[in-house]
């Protein structure tokens, strides 16, 4: 029987080769996106899974409800994890995560590798399994490091590495000499730590001097609970180590107006699960996190585009059913049960959406082939595509395709009266409601898809053409491998290109505007008291020329001046809000003493707030120091339109000599900038694609609606014609129908879409604002679109030959 | 074997409600070969419908082998349909995917056959209907004869003890649709019952009785034999 049913399914499919191939293209689009989404959210979801510990490990943050808003912060001082080891009952082992270096130097060869520096307790907590060496206590000794087998390859090449000496700067400290005491087993992508080497926190620069400083904040913090600890215990234990070690942070929040949250907390310590860390990359800052949100708008996306292929294919279906009706007639009165048509039926629904199946499943492994080799590497996604959970996934969205799909037409056609269909009278009916709805429904996904592409490219335009406050124009921003040595080098940069009539300004920042080259962004915040208030700012570390160089007018002051290198006080330029936090009404010359320990701010300018971060944020408070020790990672240099590549080429070949040997990453602010906003444009590019594979799939289903429709009313057609209608008369006969339809459909996918989009917009501070006119732009595309689709055939129905018609009957 | 009574069909539209079948009753024994005429619309191919089990009655009673199928389910009467009745169409009604072998298997399959056993047996019906050379033709590559050929070969391929033929000569030429009248006629002389519906007083001539309808209701019988 089911060798008959195949036999029968393979003959009938060769036999309607038009709808065969639309039924088929439609299935390989809807399948191949299906694929690539299932296996994206697949990756996502893949993340961590591998540490045995994982239920049992969380990232700590802190939550402060201040009077303007709860703050969220994900640094935290070198005391911060030790006290809670000590003092929280629930807790395991913790440790600190700073990042420690990017420099790795063997017997002169200097290689780029990236140290994290942590406790003695990480490698005990996450399960990064030891190729070679100590499997036992690395990281006993401060002077141990440990490699992944990847920089091991790298800085030794073929020598054993277990035992050698190297040298590496960590935090501002000068090159210290380690020995490698163990090689970790090379670990995927999908981990949000990520390093290539790892190193004791006492090792950074400032430990010895801020080991007790609970409010210079820099560095992230794990803890993982013992076996019968739950998070809540923990969280409520945290609170009681906080009050103990931090009363003074207490009484400043309320002096400041704080307002306990739902739980009662001013400001607490909560723990995110690892199992969470990867969604949650606002709290993580990890940098690697995707929003659980994002992910299931990728997922709807590809449901929605699967819909659209299912609906084609139960449309033509539907409409053929009625050509097939004298085979289903003939059938059942030979002895056919309506359950055996229905398997019959739906088994030849099934072959075509395994064929497409198929044909998805290698396309996709050639397409992830090729994205691999594009990326250099990512996720193992060829890898994931055979393990067995993915392909169980896979295969349910094939019996799930081939269920929506060829489920109802078979079952309707099965259930065809045997007289009416050996009679001839079952037809397609002009108006049917299923189709009519699937209809709409198509084009309600692809008009949601047009409106969605428009309106986040005009969000992304938006965003990248937003003044920052800065003037990002003609300036470049090159990242220095010795951040320690980057005073110096500015300084040697100023003196060489003083002479070059395209170089401006030359000044410096520890952080970048934008995204660069070196992929690197960074945030430091810190928070003290100044005569009974709470002073929080960002702050960076600049050079002089800094107003200069970035073309920001100051409110009051002047720019930091080259001379200022002489002496030992902090120069700072303090931006509006930052200043307004002083509660002084002139600040410019005073000289602030912010941290005992450290020399007073003299604060020499008050500039307005400007966006040192993405618009994606709000403009925060923020204060540029200058001092002559802190490293600088960035050097900014301003030219103009004239200069510009000529500039960009002049700084290649002084950073060749100040940096030899080293890759130079100099690139256009303006170009940076656009890259915060790579999200943004990446979405829009997948909603571009995804709105294109919309109405492309809904305008084949339409066209093969409109060319059976024909079909049905060639006679009627042919009568008219004889009777005296013209052409644009029978076109428009034929094409109001469906273009009612697509009008409702419009009419539907108009709220929607504005809803959508308002509330995806909300995420934004700085956003577009939602006009009619993007609305009636997209409706009108669809439109056209779709009267485009339908009259090509319209047109050809009607000028057809009416004698032709009429004796076909 | 068929005995219907005082049988009813009505079709209705939302205006208009037309009686097919009025009350109609008549008698059909095993073995006979009988001829149903009339002209167009007076319930001829209704009444071929609900002796063939495809339709139901409005009313009256029908009576198969002694068990009243009346109020038969779907598959009540697909049951007894694919093992008691064969039909012959006069559009042949063969599958278009199918090749000539297939199409007179299908009710093979529909009735569990094994495999070889349906081998052997439309091997022997094609043959005996002189169509095997063409076994592994389609229909399309027919001619009119040869279709309405495989079409009685599939109606008597599960030997059915009725066979309903609805004016099977009607889309063939004269010596075409005599060979096919033979067939019919080969076939009642060993044994299967046969009501045809036709228009044609030759093809008539072939049958025992005659049964002549108007309005849905019987008007005379001509016993020829």
């Amino acid at each position: 029987m089911l060798k008959n049913y195949i036999k029968i399914a393979w003959r009938s499919l060769f036999k309607n080769k038009f709808h065969t191939g639309i039924n088929l293209a439609g299935l390989f689009i809807g399948f191949t996106i299906g694929i690539m989404v299932l296996l994206a959210v697949y990756g996502q979801f893949s993340y961590d899974k591998s540490h045995a510990n994982r239920k049992k490990i969380f990232q700590a943050y802190q939550v402060f409800n201040r009077e303007s808003g709860s703050q969220i912060g994900n640094v935290f001082g070198y005391p911060a994890a030790p006290m809670f080891k000590a003092e929280v009952p629930a807790i395991d082992k913790a440790t600190r995560y700073l990042y420690g270096s990017n420099l790795v130097v063997y017997k002169e060869k200097e290689v780029d590798i990236s140290t994290m520096l942590v406790d003695e307790d990480f490698l005990q907590m996450f399960s990064f399994p030891v190729a070679k060496g100590n499997a036992a206590n690395p990281l006993t000794n401060l002077t141990d490091v440990v490699l992944t087998e990847a920089a091991a390859k790298r800085i030794f090449g073929n020598e054993d590495p277990i035992g050698k000496t190297i040298q590496s700067p960590y935090s501002g400290s000068k090159l210290k000499e380690m020995t490698v005491v163990a090689v970790l087993k090379n670990f995927p992508n999908n981990s949000s730590l990520r390093f290539d080497a790892l190193a004791r926190i006492e090792n950074a620069g400032s430990y010895a001097s801020e080991k007790n400083n609970w409010d210079n904040q820099h560095h992230a913090v794990f803890v993982m609970l013992k076996e019968n600890a739950t998070q809540e215990q923990a969280e409520k234990q945290l609170i009681v180590c906080n009050k103990k070690n931090l009363p003074g942070w207490y009484e400043s929040l309320k002096r400041e107006g704080a307002k306990p949250d739902n739980r009662g907390d001013i400001f607490a310590t909560r723990l995110l699960s690892l199992t969470e860390l990867h969604f949650s990359p606002r709290i993580s800052g990890l940098g690697n996190g995707v929003n659980k949100a994002e992910i299931y708008v990728i997922l709807l996306v590809g449901l929605l585009i699967i819909l659209i292929a299912c609906f084609n294919f139960v449309n033509i279906n539907l409409a053929n059913a009625f050509t097939r009706s004298r085979e289903i007639g003939v059938r059942k009165c030979l002895g056919a049960a309506k359950e055996g048509l229905f398997a019959q039926l739906w088994s030849e629904s099934f072959l075509l959406c395994f064929v497409a199946f198929v044909l998805s499943m290698l396309f996709a492994k050639v397409l992830v082939a090729v994205i691999q080799q594009q990326t250099g590497g990512g996720m193992p996604l060829a890898e994931m595509m055979l393990e067995p959970a993915f392909l169980l996934l896979a295969f349910s969205l094939l019996l799930f395709v081939s269920f929506i799909a060829g489920g109802y037409p078979s079952w309707l056609m099965s259930k065809f009266q045997v007289v009416e269909t050996l009679k001839g009278k079952v037809t397609l009916k002009r108006k049917s409601f299923i189709r009519s709805a699937l209809i709409v429904v198509q084009f309600v996904i692809a008009c949601i898809m047009i409106s969605c592409t428009f309106i986040i490219y005009q969000q992304f335009k938006h965003l990248q053409t937003a003044d920052l406050g800065l003037n990002q124009e003609y300036l470049i921003s090159i990242p220095f491998h010795k951040p320690e040595n980057g005073r110096k080098n500015i300084e040697k940069l100023r003196t060489r290109l003083a002479s070059n009539p395209g170089v401006l300004s030359v000044s410096g920042s520890h952080i970048n505007v934008g995204v660069g080259l070196d992929g690197s962004s960074a945030k430091l915040t810190n928070s003290f008291g100044y005569k009974g208030a709470n002073v929080t700012t960002n702050i960076n570390f600049v050079d002089a020329d800094f107003l200069q160089t970035f073309g920001i007018k100051p409110i009051e002051g002047n720019d930091i001046d080259v001379s200022y290198a002489a002496d030992t006080l902090q120069h700072v330029i303090l931006t509006e809000s930052s200043a307004k936090q002083f509660n002084e009404k002139q600040l410019i010359g005073q000289h602030i003493l912010v941290d005992s320990g450290a020399p007073a701010w003299n604060i020499v300018a008050v500039i307005p707030d400007f966006h040192m971060y993405s618009l994606r944020e709000k403009k925060e408070p923020l204060a540029m120091i200058y001092t002559k020790n802190t490293p600088v990672r960035y050097c900014f240099i301003r030219t103009n339109a004239q200069n510009r590549e000529a500039v960009m080429d002049a700084l290649q070949r002084e950073m060749a000599l100040l940096e030899p040997g080293r890759e130079f990453k100099g690139s256009f602010v303006d170009e940076n900038v656009e890259n915060w906003y790579k999200q943004e444009k990446m979405m829009s590019f997948l909603f571009s694609i995804a709105a294109i594979i919309s109405i492309v799939l809904s305008c084949l289903g339409l066209l093969a609606m409109v060319l059976l429709i024909i079909q049905q009313r060639v006679k009627e057609i042919g009568v008219r014609k004889v009777l005296g209608a013209d052409v644009p008369t029978l076109s428009f006969l034929i094409s109001k129908d469906f273009l009612k339809l697509v009008l409702i459909a419009v009419l539907i996918a108009t709220p929607i879409s504005w809803l959508a989009m308002s509330k995806w917009l909300e995420s934004f501070p700085y956003r577009v604002k939602l006009e009619w006119w993007m609305f009636v732009l997209v409706a009108l595309t669809a439109i056209i679109i779709a009267f485009v689709t339908i009259s090509f055939n319209t047109v050809r129905a009607a000028t057809q030959n009416p004698v032709k018609s009429l004796r076909t009957e | 074997m068929i005995k219907i009574t005082n049988l009813e069909k009505y079709y209705r539209t939302e205006e208009v409600e037309t009686v097919a079948l009025n009350k109609l009753s008549f008698e059909i024994k095993e073995g006979e070969f009988v001829a149903i005429m009339g002209p167009s619309g007076c319930g001829k191919s209704t009444l071929l419908n609900i002796v063939g089990l495809l339709d139901d009655a409005d009313g009256g009673s029908f009576m198969f082998n002694g068990i009243e199928v009346a109020g038969f389910n779907e598959r009540k009467r697909a049951d007894l349909r694919k093992h008691n009745i064969g039909f012959v169409f006069q559009s042949f009604n063969l599958i278009d995917e199918l090749t000539v072998f297939e199409n007179v298997e299908l009710p093979l399959i529909y009735t569990g056959v094994k495999a070889a056993d349906r081998k052997t047996r439309v091997e022997e019906v094609l043959d005996k209907m002189q169509i095997m050379h063409r076994r592994n033709h389609y229909p399309q590559q027919l001619s009119g004869g040869q279709q309405q050929r495989v079409a009685v070969a599939r109606a008597v391929v599960n030997k059915p003890k009725l066979i309903l033929a609805d004016e099977p000569t009607g889309n063939l030429d004269s010596s075409n649709g005599n060979e096919v009248m033979q067939l019919l006629t080969d076939l009642n002389e060993q044994g299967t019952t046969i009501i045809m519906v036709t228009h044609s007083e030759h093809d008539a001539k072939y049958s025992h009785r005659i049964i002549r309808m108007l309005d849905g209701q019987t008007v005379t019988e001509n016993i020829l034999v």
